[in-house]
């Protein structure tokens, strides 16, 4: 699996360089973090960029994978930071190093409404779409399967995942939560999540095959 | 089916992955290498995805988010236990945000507790739990002259206006003070009848010499 631990001195690394708390969500939470969540309850602008720069795009990538939409996407990191601020604010939220899994509790169930709410908007996710934009891109490259098209079956194949397991990927992908930190959120005993995360990679290693085979076989007829 | 490390618990399920207080790293390797590529196709989408989010698009979002922290924190109801955790440390000295504080609570109808207490400990420190304050009686006999006329003029209690004039002095010490405060503060005086219980029961005063009531002229 990619992403590299970091010990608990070190301040969190930024979106896009893989996993940040590979080794648990409380002991990786570093103590700037208090200081940091103090300053945006006061409404300071530069802590909010710095959360911002720090959850920001694993909130978005989350939204984005699920709806498949980026301006949709966009609305929910909006109005997720947005509920942070009223709840650090407040005081519905209280500091003790779980801020990390909370945020992503709070961004699961934004999701969760969005996806109830607009079902039949998620045209993004439909898989005849993207199994036409996966023959597309098939087509034009040749045989050869390109990496754009693995990449997308794999987004057709999460779309055959039951809602807990997508969650799940999702969560542990795109969030960039370890393990420990996805059981904690879900409450759900480390090893079966595990085991459901392998299964649910081996389920959408089988999709993919599949899919691929059956555009050979598309391919053949043509 | 037995674990390679004698230091973990064997396990009979062969589903199960071992589990360690590393987290991730009890995932048994072979069953993790089984599916390394879906998981290495997995992290690039999520890499894909995370770029999609713009810088100004995330500039903007932090900027709303402080924005709606500000807004929160001016208009919330705010217990005290919610403003020592947003100021972090106990709400104590004269600090312009034990104040702002103070006057979200006073908004949010915890007026009088705040109030009391902040006015008659002289320290400007708003203490969690009951008021301990021994004078209190705000009436029509020792509020100032201004309460009094301001109180006949809009046909209020002398304790509605104490009350509105505190939340008042607590709101400009912040340099809160704006016009929307100033409606809240309004609906405040004309709707509190938290205040007139209070008072029916407790025969609350403002100590005039001291503390924020002193700028209006006196006990009020």
């Amino acid at each position: 699996m990619a992403g590299g631990s970091l010990s608990g001195s070190e301040a969190p690394t930024r979106e896009g360089s893989g996993r940040m708390s590979d080794n648990g969500g409380e002991s990786q939470q570093p103590a700037e973090l208090s200081v940091l969540l103090r300053a945006a309850a006061r409404g300071e602008d530069s802590a909010w960029r710095t959360l911002m720069d720090l959850y920001g795009r694993r909130v978005f990538a989350l939204a984005k994978s699920r709806f498949g939409r980026a301006e949709l996407a966009e609305e929910i990191t909006q109005s997720v930071f947005v509920t942070v601020a009223t709840k650090l604010s407040s005081g519905q939220y209280t500091e003790q190093g779980r801020f990390e899994p909370w945020l992503f509790r709070v961004t699961m169930n934004r999701i969760r409404d969005e996806a109830r709410r607009a079902k039949h908007r998620a045209i993004a996710t439909d898989p005849s779409m993207l199994t036409a934009a996966s023959d597309n891109s098939g087509r034009a490259e040749g045989p050869r399967r390109s990496s754009a098209g693995e990449l997308d079956r794999l987004r057709q194949a999460m779309g055959h995942l039951s809602d807990s397991d997508r969650e799940m990927v999702e969560l542990r992908h795109h969030g960039g939560l370890s393990f420990k930190q996805i059981a904690d959120l879900l409450e759900e005993p480390m090893g079966t999540l595990l085991a459901r995360h392998h299964r649910a990679l081996k389920k959408l290693k089988d999709l993919m095959s599949e899919r691929e085979t059956d555009e050979a076989m598309t391919r053949e007829v043509m | 089916m037995t674990n390679e490390n004698p230091n973990l618990p064997a396990i009979s399920n062969p589903n199960l992955r071992l589990v360690s207080d590393a987290g991730d790293e009890g995932q048994r390797p072979e069953l993790a290498a089984e599916v390394a590529d879906v998981a290495a196709a997995l992290d690039a989408i999520a890499r894909a995805d995370r770029l999609e989010l713009s810088a100004a698009a995330s500039a903007r979002i932090a900027s709303l988010a402080a924005a709606e922290a500000r807004e929160s924190l001016a208009t919330s109801p705010i217990s005290l236990e919610a403003a020592r955790t947003a100021q972090g440390v106990v709400v104590g000295g004269k600090s312009k945000m034990a104040w702002r504080l103070a006057a979200c609570m006073a908004l949010a109808g915890g007026v009088l507790a705040a109030y009391w207490s902040m006015s008659n400990s002289g320290s400007g420190t708003a203490t969690p739990g009951s008021p301990t304050v021994e004078n209190r009686g705000v009436t029509t006999a020792n509020a100032g002259d201004a309460t009094r006329e301001a109180a006949s003029d809009e046909s209020l209690s002398v304790q509605q206006v104490a009350l509105r004039n505190a939340v008042e002095d607590f709101a400009a010490v912040s340099e809160l003070y704006d016009d929307t405060l100033s409606e809240d503060l309004d609906a405040l005086a004309s709707e509190s009848t938290a205040l007139k219980s209070w008072n029916a029961s407790g025969d609350v005063s403002l100590d005039g010499t001291s503390g924020v009531g002193a700028s209006r002229g006196g006990a009020l």
